[in-house]
């Protein structure tokens, strides 16, 4: 789709201030290098713009949201005061860590279609350097805006109705791995009202249960070893916003367990979503960690506590002989068949 | 081919291709959501989910407002075309069934959906109109065909009942209701309002205090 509307605003951090400063901006035009520049970016952000993000609902339980209902305004009507409503909303939830923002606003149409991109390149200093008449000139300058600095954002809604279409997107939010959420928090959840398309109890159940079903259905020991050592590491991630191939990837699991995690879910691509650990979720869903020992014994601990619970100490490594302690009061006793 | 003609035999494929497999999974979606929490499920009667049929589309789609159509675009506006109900047991068991949902299934909506005047009976329950979770609407299935929505109703057992019975007799008439008739729906409304109340209120009394 070909971008047909362009426009820019200078953004200031504005949130909690009594005067937040006043936003200017400016409609460019459809010729030159930086439309040439842009239209690069419009049209590579269905590939860049990968994190799957949804319009909340409003607080009182009704259809509406919003940052959802400016960018409504601005399709239907690309105006110079719609665009700067947008950039204003942006300024009012940016605080000074996130310093001065350039807001691109670009909007493509096509018959019943429609693509937006808002796309906040971040304020930098730079050096420029010119050759002028055999020398050289250096300058400092402030205010370079460069769209693959770390806190670069965007987010790209399209589609062909408001009703359907318009209610999730898909965005870039290269902070979001930061154990500070704060930073990133701010593009999703604050400006564009926003969260991950698939929340928290959905994404960490489904990663759960594919840990689960995975290692009840393998009849590896190692990779059931894997299964059971990777669940419990999981605590390790609470509250943060990962996806399943990430925890795959950071578990350094074997390609075969792996593969028994994929395979237990409805489709491959579910790995992708992000999402964030909740950590009551995820145990309420894992299999317990389980050890089982030759002589018939069989430990069981919730995994998140089975290092606390037994202690092990090695025997012989070689032949893989443990000894497991522990000690506690009898709340629940199976004794039928005991002789 | 009439505007109409295309909108129903779009709507068809979509019944078939997408709507009907997606609430076949979305009542084992919701099923297996409910039975993970014991306490949940004890005092849910049934979860149903349905595809909206091509007829009752139709009947939809054709609705006017101030005389002018209700839908414009009623395959992208219309958001029950895939609808299920949570059937609970007593009233006070509506509130912790949607706060379930509302925290594992994304909304856009929720409406306690009570007559306009305290004087009035009538239709009753908890409605939501919720994004269709990912992992039911797969790859194979066509993906123009895949609403992003569904509608969710948290009914007790004696709304539901009402409802059904409503819906069969009264929401749609052959011809237009009588005062006798509207009074006689009325009252049916009350019933199942002072059913559903006394039902709660002797739950509280005689349930052992585990079970509350």
């Amino acid at each position: 789709m070909q971008l047909s509307k362009t426009s820019s605003f200078l953004i200031s951090p504005g949130k909690n201030r009594d005067d937040p400063p006043e936003v200017h901006g400016t409609f460019l035009p459809a010729t030159g290098r930086l439309h040439r520049m842009l239209r690069d970016v419009f049209d590579r952000s269905d590939q860049e713009c990968q994190l799957p993000i949804r319009f909340v609902m409003s607080p009182e339980g009704k259809k509406q949201n919003p940052a959802r209902d400016l960018m409504i305004a601005f399709i239907e009507a690309p105006s110079m005061p719609n665009g700067r409503a947008i950039a204003e909303r942006l300024r009012d939830t940016t605080t000074g860590k996130s310093h001065l923002g350039l807001l691109f606003v670009l909007l493509g149409t096509e018959a019943k279609s429609w693509k937006l991109l808002l796309s906040r390149f971040p304020a930098d200093q730079g050096v420029i350097a010119e050759s002028k008449k055999g020398t050289l000139e250096v300058e400092f300058i402030e205010r370079v805006f460069m769209k693959n600095a770390a806190t670069y954002k965007a987010a790209l809604y399209k589609g062909t109705s408001f009703d359907s279409h318009l209610w999730s997107g898909a965005a870039i939010d290269k902070q979001l791995n930061m154990t500070t959420h704060q930073a990133a928090n701010y593009w999703i959840r604050e400006f564009l009202a926003s969260d991950f398309e698939t929340n928290s109890k959905q994404g960490t159940k489904r990663f759960a249960v594919a840990l689960r079903e995975a290692s009840h259905s393998t009849q590896d020991p190692s990779t059931k070893h894997e299964l059971f050592a990777a669940s419990m590491l999981v605590t390790g991630f609470a509250s943060q916003a990962v996806s399943i191939n990430d925890m795959l990837d950071r578990f350094s699991l074997s390609p075969g367990a792996r593969g028994a995690v994929l395979s237990k879910l409805a489709y491959e691509d579910l790995a992708k979503d992000i999402f964030v650990i909740d950590l009551e979720e995820f145990i309420s869903h894992a299999a317990l960690a389980s050890i089982e020992l030759h002589n018939g014994g069989l430990l069981l601990a919730p995994p998140d506590r089975f290092d606390e619970v037994f202690t092990m100490e090695t025997i012989d490594p070689i032949a893989r002989h443990y000894r497991f302690t522990t000690e506690g009061k009898i709340v629940d006793e199976r004794v039928r068949g005991r002789r | 081919m009439t505007a109409t003609d295309t909108l129903v035999s779009s709507y068809e494929a979509r019944f078939s291709l997408a709507l009907r497999p997606i609430a076949d999974r979305l009542e084992i979606y919701i099923n297996d959501l409910l039975a993970d929490r014991v306490d949940d499920r004890r005092r849910v009667d049934i979860v149903v989910a349905r595809a909206k049929t091509p007829l009752s589309f139709l009947e939809k789609a054709s609705r006017t407002e101030g005389g002018h159509p209700k839908y414009v675009d009623p395959l992208n506006q219309i958001l029950d075309q895939v609808g299920a109900r949570i059937v609970a047991f007593y009233l006070s068991d509506v509130d912790p069934l949607a706060r379930l949902i509302k925290e594992n299934i994304p909304p856009i909506e929720e409406q306690n959906i009570i007559p306009d005047s305290p004087n009035e009976f009538g239709y009753e329950g908890k409605h939501f109109i919720l994004f269709l979770p990912k992992d039911i609407v797969t790859p194979e299935l066509p993906k123009t065909h895949c609403p992003t929505f569904f509608e969710l109703q948290v009914k007790t057992l004696f709304q539901h009942a009402w409802a059904q019975a409503d819906h069969d007799l009264a929401y749609k008439p052959p011809g237009s209701l009588t005062l006798e008739h509207k009074r006689k729906v009325a009252f049916t409304a009350a019933q199942a309002w002072g059913a559903d109340f006394l039902f709660n209120e002797l739950r509280s009394e005689l349930a052992p205090p585990d079970a509350t």
